[in-house]
């Protein structure tokens, strides 16, 4: 019997990584009871919250969008028409501002604080900053430490690079709504496949080809001593670039300790939640999307097809608990993606959003909102059929669907285009439109969802009490 | 005494450097421009209210820069303006405005070599590196997010390199790939590993000679036994867990692909010094991520190990060996792709398929290529930079040269050097990888080919359109009856608009026989004839991309400047300072007196003071 008294059993934490491949035992079809949440014995409740935002670049075409109506009894604009079938399950959220946006240019001081409602620092790239952590990240470092992903950032177009010298804006502000700190903003995944694998590949594997050592565990152990060796010969700006270096050494570190747990705890994924990640896999496939080309990432997939693929793969993670927090971008800000596969529509994003009240050019903006309204409905109606908890996936998730600003044509982060969807566990009375009548903060009602997936922050942003009638 | 002379000395220095910017040009600023550029509106997006001391206007030389070329211009303020500047504050203040850029320009300010934060290699370099380092062929960092840009507008500025936990987990998986690779290929991982131990005694010693090789290629510097130690003891770690001797090294092998001293390229500190020269594995380092965007190679190694590197002659010499080589078309690709803007037709170009069903992916490749192609032919072969203005060559190939309509026959797949008899075409202004990225999926943009000229080629970036400016139909067949150009005059009539766009347009104007994906064309998309003669403030009035191109060739000077801006920040990873200008004034001058040479611009810029050195602060 070993003397527990002695602590020559206990292994150092990398150690124990080191050492985890071995305890992986149990193999992916033979997964025996439903997923829900893993984590017993960590404080954390069964079906938590579930949190998305996603975000449209370039507003809206402002007369079509929004609620008649108050409270229960309200019809839907042409540009939310798509959502009449999951109407009871949303909230229209009218008069929303994010003020600390105000200032600036009218794209990339909006976008890189949607999530944040904070003023960015004006630079072209010597010192990036939102000023602020983004909400996605602040309820990640709350609820995302027990699950595979603490957060999971998709999008669908590639970042832009280089410094927009229209208003001497680094375009990297235009390309990340989340920031991990006020300086490290997090990049989308844009390649299905690769979303897909992260997540998913590791759980196929079945017990006979895992290796006995976690290799990547084993890999970061020999880099991680270096690394503060390192950081010691350091100046301060340095030292600043290498500890976001190390704080990601720790979290895929806690990721690979979470997985092992969760696979060798005899929790897996359930014969449903597999038949869906088989038929996802094989669209992914289908789709293209990881094929080898000179030209790099420009995207040969279908765009429906594309957004539909990621916020699939964001519907299986929820539902199989490797994340609870996601952001999705359906573009860059400024994105002059070419929207001509829509009938109606020919031309790009961007020019189009700058309508100039051409009868023809709203129209033509109008198609294009509305498209991103049919994606939203598409997630927000998968997410209703699966069942989760006492209820389904939308009922345990909110779902934040949103711009940085309201007309593409003067670019005001005034009455903001903001729809929330799923109840947070009863905790959101949807099927209502609130409308704050110009006065509510968007910060406010961001204040109110940090509250309601178990995060409570005393300010965001200009807003230090939640949403009244949220 | 002396100290008291000392004293004397400071205290007049410090009379003498009064502030004439605080006491005079300050309070008109106050006065004239803070109402629309200051804490309350920030109109264009700037602002002037910070602006309080000399220190401050240096600091911000280039909106001072601009500034003074608008109040020069009369564009500032706006005529409308209730109280308007009296000539005599106006006078007063240009001659401050002046004197800042005189001196900026001149270096008669404090100078420095400046900082350059710890980079991390961007997804480009972390592709050759891995390839120079393990010999695999694949790109393994294909699927690495997009790295961010800053400074001078490329992506591998320090500043926007950033780490995040995804980023870290793609390392891993490339690691991974890489080495398997070497692992699966026989012929490989022979070379790699290349030192067999011949007895059990021997096995730590071999291990320790084959990692000492890859680690000190991969930090690119001498090794310590304190970097080598975490190698060695996961080598031991294998062996004791009864892995062979290869098996145990492919652990240690895989890690130095995600060592932070590998991903960043780290330069020592002296301390209690202001500023200090480089070390030779530095400039090796430097050197070869300007030049090829990897690291050094067997002689820059050898030479810098040999302390040979801060010899003015060898680091000439070097040079020279690496611009011959093939590897310095990621200079050609990279920088030439960032700053021209052909790298856009990797991924960002999208024109309309029904619109434009001749463009196929083998045009989109051969644009892009031109433009490399053309690029590194000016390293290569030390041609004039303003070949990049214009020239009677180009590269294409058989589908580019039909897509151009040149007259000289070219056939096959592959580019070739083709002599342009036509005067229109030639030059950047003539590529398709130009013309089809600054247009819009249906149709083109005189405004953005405008602005592109302005800031990409002149370094003269026009200010932002106000928030609620409109834009032209997306498409040119729905102009409603008028031309294109006769609606984008319309569009000038707004007050607001016309002080740039008489800047802007008109140069895009004399394009216009150039579509949205570079073709010539007599006709416009609804069947109207061409109009290409535009008019720019002053009364200069021409036509046609040849007459444009003649212009632009009396501006070379700025063009020159700009270019050199470019690739000083492109080669030492950081947006360009104040303390900069000078640097930049002194290469002009070099690069002039050498008829424009590309390599005279590459080798002033390797032997300038950021280049070779490095300061404590910023």
């Amino acid at each position: 019997m070993a003397n527990i008294q002695s602590n020559r059993w206990q292994l150092s934490r990398r150690q124990m990584l080191r050492g985890m491949g071995a305890t992986l035992a149990l193999p992916f079809l033979e997964a025996m009871r439903p997923l829900t949440a893993y984590a017993q014995g960590t404080g954390s409740s069964l079906d938590p919250v579930r949190m998305a935002c996603l975000f449209m670049p370039n507003g809206v075409r402002p007369d079509r969008w929004g609620a008649e109506g108050h409270g229960k009894s309200f019809s839907l604009s042409p540009i939310l028409s798509p959502l009449e079938a999951v109407k009871e399950d949303l909230l229209v959220i009218s008069g929303l501002s994010n003020k600390p946006s105000h200032h600036g240019d009218g794209h990339y001081f909006k976008t890189a604080s949607w999530l944040t409602c904070t003023t960015i620092e004006h630079t072209e790239g010597s010192n990036i900053s939102a000023n602020g952590i983004s909400i996605d990240q602040l309820a990640a470092n709350a609820i995302g430490g027990q699950t595979k992903l603490p957060s999971m950032e998709l999008g669908i177009e590639p970042i832009k690079s280089g410094v927009d010298r229209n208003v001497n804006l680094t375009r990297l502000y235009g390309s990340h709504i989340s920031w991990k700190k006020p300086d490290v903003p997090l990049p989308c995944e844009i390649n299905p496949r690769n979303a897909f694998d992260r997540l998913f590949r590791n759980r196929a594997k079945d017990s006979k080809n895992r290796p006995a050592v976690d290799p990547d565990a084993s890999v970061l152990d020999i880099v991680l001593d270096d690394a503060k060796s390192l950081k010691r010969q350091l100046g301060n700006e340095d030292t600043h670039k290498l500890d976001q270096y190390l704080e990601s050494v720790r979290e895929v570190e806690r990721r690979i300790t979470n997985e092992a747990k969760q696979i060798g705890s005899g929790q897996n994924i359930t014969p449903e939640a597999l038949a869906k990640l088989n038929e996802l896999n094989r669209r992914i496939q289908k789709s293209g999307g990881s094929k080898e080309n000179e030209l790099g990432s420009l995207s040969r997939i279908d765009p429906t097809e594309h957004v539909q693929l990621m916020l699939d793969i964001m519907v299986l993670a929820f539902w199989t608990d490797s994340t609870r927090v996601s952001t999705f971008m359906f573009g860059n800000s400024v994105s002059n993606k070419n929207f001509s596969f829509l009938d109606g529509v020919s031309g790009a994003h961007h020019s189009i959003s700058h309508h100039k009240n051409d009868a023809d050019q709203m129209d033509q903006y109008e198609r294009i909102n509305t498209w991103h309204t049919e994606q939203y409905a598409y997630m927000l109606e998968k997410m209703r059929e699966l069942p989760d908890g006492d209820g389904n996936l939308l009922n345990n998730s909110m779902v934040l669907f949103g711009s940085g600003i309201r007309d593409g044509n003067k670019h005001a982060a005034k009455d903001l285009p903001t729809l929330l969807a799923g109840q947070a566990k009863g905790q959101i009375k949807t099927g209502r439109h609130l409308d704050t009548k110009g006065k509510g903060q968007l910060a406010a009602l961001y204040h109110g969802m940090l509250n309601r997936v178990g995060t409570p922050t005393q300010s965001i942003g200009d807003a230090k009490r939640e949403l009244r009638g949220l | 005494m002396r100290i008291l002379l000392v004293g004397f000395l400071i205290l007049a220095n410090q009379l003498s450097w009064a502030d004439d910017f605080a006491a005079s040009a300050v309070p008109l600023i106050q006065k004239h421009c803070v109402t629309c550029h200051g804490p309350d509106k920030s109109k264009g997006g700037i602002t002037l209210h910070d602006i309080t001391t000399e220190g401050h206007a240096f600091q911000n030389f280039e909106l001072i820069q601009n500034a003074l070329e608008q109040i020069e211009l009369g564009d500032m303020p706006p005529d409308d303006e209730e109280v308007l500047p009296t000539p005599e504050e106006k006078a007063e203040l240009l001659q401050q405005l002046k004197s800042i850029t005189k001196r900026v320009v001149n270096g008669e300010v404090p100078q420095k070599a400046g900082r350059v934060t710890l980079r991390r290699l961007n997804r480009t370099e972390y592709h050759y590196t891995v390839k120079d380092l393990f010999g695999v062929t694949f790109n393994p960092s294909k699927d690495f997010p997009v790295d961010g840009a800053g400074g001078e507008g490329f992506d591998n500025t320090a500043d926007a390199l950033f780490s995040s936990p995804a980023l870290l987990e793609k390392y891993l998986a490339a690691a991974h790939k890489v080495i398997a690779a070497v692992y699966d290929d026989s012929r490989l991982v022979q070379k790699i590993i290349f030192a067999q131990p011949e007895s059990p005694s021997e096995i730590d010693a071999t291990a320790k000679k084959v990692l000492t090789y890859h680690a000190s290629r991969a930090y690119r510097r001498r090794v310590s036994d304190e970097d080598m130690a975490p190698l060695l003891s996961a080598f031991s770690r294998g062996v004791t867990r009864g892995l062979t001797y290869q098996d145990a090294l492919r652990a240690p092998l895989t890690a130095l692909l995600v060592n932070p001293r590998f991903l960043f390229r780290a330069e020592h500190n002296q301390k209690d010094h202001d500023e200090w020269q480089l070390n030779d594995f530095e400039i090796a380092t430097r050197l070869s991520y300007f030049l090829w965007s990897s690291m050094p190679d067997r002689e820059l190694f050898r030479l810098a190990d040999q302390g040979k590197l801060t010899d003015p002659d060898v680091l000439r010499q070097q040079t020279q060996r690496m611009l011959a080589s093939p590897k310095s078309k990621a200079l050609a690709r990279h920088f030439g792709g960032q700053w021209i803007g052909f790298d856009k037709m990797i991924d960002h170009v999208q024109p309309d398929k029904k619109r434009f069903p001749g463009f196929s992916l083998n045009l989109r490749k051969a644009m892009y290529h031109e433009g490399v192609e053309f690029m590194h032919h000016l390293i290569t072969e030390d041609r004039p930079i303003y070949e990049l203005i214009d020239s009677d060559y180009t590269f294409a190939n058989q589908a580019l040269a039909q897509h151009y309509g040149l007259s000289t026959p070219v056939s096959g797949a592959a580019l070739r050097k083709v002599p342009i008899q036509n005067e229109q075409r030639g030059g950047v202004l003539g590529m398709g990888g130009v013309l089809a990225s600054t247009s819009l999926p249906m149709r083109t943009s005189p405004v953005l080919r405008g602005v592109w000229i302005l800031d990409s080629l002149l370094g003269d970036p026009a200010p932002p359109p106000p928030p609620d400016a409109g834009e032209l139909p997306a498409d040119d067949t729905k102009a409603g009856g008028l031309t294109f150009r006769e609606q984008l005059d319309a569009h000038r009539q707004s007050k607001s608009c016309a002080s740039c766009h008489a800047r802007i347009d008109p140069l895009g104007f004399s394009l216009e026989n150039f579509d949205a994906i570079g073709r010539w064309r007599d006709r416009d998309a609804n069947g109207k004839p061409i109009d290409s003669s535009a008019t720019l403030p002053g009364n200069i009035s021409f036509s046609s991309p040849k007459e444009l191109k003649t212009l632009l060739m009396d501006s070379k000077d700025k063009f020159a400047r700009n270019m050199i801006r470019k690739g000083l920040s492109y080669a030492i990873g950081r947006g360009l300072e104040y303390y900069d200008e000078a640097i930049v004034n002194d290469i002009l001058t070099t690069v002039k007196t050498n008829n424009y040479s590309t390599q005279s611009l590459i080798h002033s810029i390797i032997r300038s003071r950021p280049f070779l050195k490095r300061s404590s602060t910023r």
